[in-house]
């Protein structure tokens, strides 16, 4: 019987720091470490992944946006100053339409595609220029120590995230993985002191083992990864930015090294997306990942208007080396019949 | 013996293949004199039938001869890859960067450069007879992708281009498009090198120059490993020295064909010269003396007041390439002309810097690459356009599938009616327009109507 978090749901998808200098920072590329540092709040963004709120963004942006692009910019969070990443096309365009929406122009940093030495040293500059741009804002100097503390702090937190892991199911996760990314530093500590996760399935799990990929998870999805795992697809591993990958690292921040540099170069090397060029790194890093978790098929899951994923599976499936269900699909399709179909036929297929 | 071109008019498909047995022996020079006769100009041919260009039927051409060698040259390039994997020469395929990498390899003695992101018109030219879109929505590129999805499926049937020796590939700042299907291109047994070209929130700074220099630095050391010779900072001057010759050609061609009234040369032909600044189709020096010959032709109409469209034509900027280019045609026939244009390569246009070091050169130009930047730049540049040819509206044609084009209209609109007040009209048009010519004939006309509306009403 899987047991849920219903309140950890409600918290994760509730509202976030409201203040109108309350950031939203729009990618899990952007190292919170430097807002907790300067005391700001800076939440990352939910796109709700309603159809409501896909409407809306379109209506600000274009009929062939992303959904999750448009669902963030129709979400009520979105008049916040935005922080964020170019990490893909869709991505660095709706940040540039965020800060036409909210009147004040985001901050984008370059999210290097390349896996150089001096991609990572690029990336070094751009979290320079992000830092010295949320000093501004906040009317305050980055103290290195307060950094070092922020990402010592962050990194307990992420690792006590992982080791939840085993215990709960692929929409709890993404829960946890949500409210880590809307919290500041010490409301999550806070809450994880007296979180105790009744196990909500068991260590090996009944159906068929899965590895989710692909774009990122809405809460509007959290019911349909539960189906999932009733119809007998459960999510043991998950390789988007909302799942395992989000918190699968620790920056190192030796004594001897400027703390900033340090955190941007713990950035750069997490397990990184798909849209890395070549990807195979992130092939690896869910190849090996699976295998860590038991998982005997792949969902792959891409939101209608997203290139990056919608065109990986093919390859995918090749380099990943398990059979493969893609999905492209829409804000509302999660309860849509022709994915649960299309589910239905996927695992008749394995049995 | 001296040629007189005929009264400036645009003429139908027969006319402009009959013409091609008309090319004089020896070559009327630009300037006066005569020259032998441009090679792929020797034996008239058609198109249509030997290459299977078929769209050609169904559209109409600038009469000059100017036009003819225009189009000649376009249209042989295959010739001349081909002859170049003959005499040994290296061919580079260049991804994406649009008119940087290019300068890099005719750098380099021993190779010559193209884009196989050309093949983006093929289902065009080819009226669909290749199927190259079907192989690419069999390899999962449906019509999602834009256009451009053509080039994976000429690279998985051979049967477009030759195959290059080495890929080379611009990531970055750039569409999800051209990015996915590299990253396809990638998994093929051709080798292939990725560079970065970074996303910038407004001019390109320091490190932003010194980061893409770097990167071209690993491109130059690549095609030296290619050709076997260093390519060096001399060689890279000289060749910029040369793509400037061309640029600067180009800015006039430019100023003739949007800048005067009548139109002196059609949207088409301008829209080929526009693109020949991205690889030269293969050989700089022919195209330098092709665009030389456009230029003077152009001249000669202008001074004569001798146009191929109607002197009260509305003044349109064209944004975005248009997949199937039957509907430029379309758009002059029912009362348009070219005022400016902005198809995503203007970094190909403008001078590159000859008073600094050659890579840092190259680095600032590629660094203004529309596509780098933030979109409200690039619709400051189309608001630059109308302004410098006085252009009466602004035609967005989204490129179907474009990862850019999914929001930029938005922002161009919202710019041009705030900077300049004219109307902007919006169309997508498909690779193959022909099911949807009578709607777009009507987008046009309305558009044409507004724009004459308010003439009256000024
Ligand atoms: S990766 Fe896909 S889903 Fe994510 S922002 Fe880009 S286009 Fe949208
Ligand atoms: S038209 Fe646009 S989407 Fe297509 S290849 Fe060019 S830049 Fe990319």
């Amino acid at each position: 019987m899987i047991s849920r978090h219903p309140d950890l749901r409600a918290r994760a998808a509730g509202p976030a720091a409201r203040a109108p200098d309350a950031w939203r920072a729009a990618c899990s590329h952007v190292p919170r470490e430097i807002a907790d540092a300067l005391g700001l709040a800076a939440a990352r963004l939910v796109p709700p992944g309603t159809v409501a709120s896909e409407s809306r963004g379109e209506a600000l942006s274009g009929a062939g946006a992303c959904a999750w692009c448009k669902s963030g910019l129709g979400s009520d969070e979105a008049d916040h100053p935005w922080i964020g990443a170019a990490t893909c096309d869709q991505m660095r365009r709706a940040l540039e339409l965020a800060g036409r929406a909210s009147g004040r122009e985001a901050l984008v940093v370059h999210a290097p595609k390349t896996r150089s030495a001096e991609a990572e040293d690029y990336f070094v500059a751009e979290v320079r220029w992000l830092a010295a741009a949320m000093e501004k804002a906040a009317g305050a100097r980055l103290d290195p120590s307060e950094l070092r503390r922020a990402i010592a702090v962050r990194n307990g937190i992420r690792a006590r995230l992982r080791r939840f892991r085993e215990g709960l199911t692929g929409a709890d996760f993404s829960a946890l993985v949500y409210l880590e990314a809307r919290l500041p530093a010490g409301e999550m500590e806070a809450f994880l002191a007296s979180f105790r996760p009744a196990p909500s399935r068991p260590t090996r799990a009944a159906g068929v083992p899965a590895l989710l990929a692909g774009s990122p998870l809405a809460p509007a999805d959290w019911p349909w990864l539960d189906e999932l795992e009733e119809m007998g697809l459960p999510v043991v591993a998950d390789a988007t930015c909302t799942g395992d990958r989000a918190v699968d690292f620790a920056v190192e921040a030796p004594a001897d090294e400027d703390p900033l540099g340090a955190l941007a170069r713990g950035y750069f090397r997490r397990p990184p997306c798909p849209f890395i060029r070549p990807n195979d790194e992130f092939y690896a890093y869910a190849a090996a990942l699976a295998r860590r978790r038991g998982a005997r098929a792949v969902v792959w899951r891409s939101l209608r208007g997203c290139d990056i994923h919608a065109l990986e599976p093919p390859r995918a499936e090749r380099l990943l080396g398990l059979p493969l269900l893609a999905l492209d699909m829409s804000c509302g399709d999660a309860a849509s019949p022709r994915v649960r179909t299309r589910v239905e036929a996927f695992l008749e297929g394995l049995r | 013996m001296s040629w007189a071109d005929p009264p400036a008019a645009k003429i139908d498909f027969e006319a402009w293949n009959a013409a091609f047995r008309l090319v004089p022996d020896p070559f009327p020079a630009p300037g006066g004199g005569t020259g032998p006769r441009p090679e792929y100009l020797a034996t008239p041919r058609c198109f249509v039938e030997l290459e299977g260009d078929s769209r050609l039927r169904s559209l109409r051409f600038d009469n000059s001869l100017a036009a003819l060698r225009l189009w000649s040259f376009l249209l042989s390039e295959n010739d001349r890859l081909a002859a170049a994997r003959r005499s040994g020469l290296k061919i580079v395929g260049t991804l994406k960067d649009l008119g940087t990498v290019p300068l890099i390899a005719y750098a380099a003695p021993g190779a010559v450069a193209f884009y196989p992101d050309g093949a983006w018109w093929i289902p065009c030219v080819m009226e669909m007879s290749e199927g190259l879109l079907r192989i690419a929505d069999a390899a999962g590129f449906g019509d999602e992708v834009c256009p451009v999805r053509a080039a994976l499926a000429a690279f998985l049937n051979r049967a477009h281009f030759p195959i290059p020796d080495l890929l080379i590939a611009a990531v970055g700042a750039c569409c999800d498009d051209m990015s996915c299907l590299m990253q396809r291109l990638a998994d093929l047994d051709v080798p292939l090198l990725w560079w970065e070209i970074p996303y910038r929130r407004g001019t390109a700074g320091p490190e932003a120059v010194a980061f893409v220099a770097g990167q071209l630095d690993r491109v130059r050391r690549a095609v030296g490993d290619l050709v076997g010779r260093t390519v060096t900072d001399d060689m890279l001057s000289d060749v910029i020295v040369r793509a400037n010759r061309i640029r600067a050609l180009l800015r006039r061609i430019r100023d003739l064909a949007y800048g005067v009234t009548p139109a002196p040369f059609p949207a088409l032909e301008a829209q080929i010269v526009e693109m020949l600044a991205l690889h030269f189709c293969s050989d700089l020096e022919e195209c330098g003396r092709v665009l030389e010959h456009v230029a003077s032709t152009l001249e000669a109409r202008a001074a004569a007041g001798e146009g191929v469209l109607a002197a009260d034509a509305c003044r349109v900027v064209w944004v975005n390439p248009v997949a199937d280019l039957r509907a430029m045609n379309l758009f002059e026939d029912l009362g348009g002309a070219l005022a400016g244009t902005e198809y995503l390569f203007r970094h190909a246009l403008v001078p590159i810097p000859e008073d600094r070091p050659p890579l840092a050169a190259l680095a600032e130009t590629a660094l203004r690459d529309p596509m780098t930047g933030p979109a409200e730049e690039r619709a400051a540049l189309v608001v630059a356009e109308a302004v410098r040819y006085k252009a009466e509206g602004v035609i967005v044609s989204a490129v179907p599938g474009a990862s850019h084009s999914a929001t930029e209209g938005l922002v161009i609109r919202r710019r041009v009616t705030r900077d300049l007040d004219i109307p902007v009209c919006e169309i997508t048009v498909p690779p193959l327009a022909d099911a949807s010519i009578g709607q777009l004939a009507t987008r046009f006309e309305g558009f044409f109507e507004i724009i004459r509306g308010r003439r009256e009403h000024a």
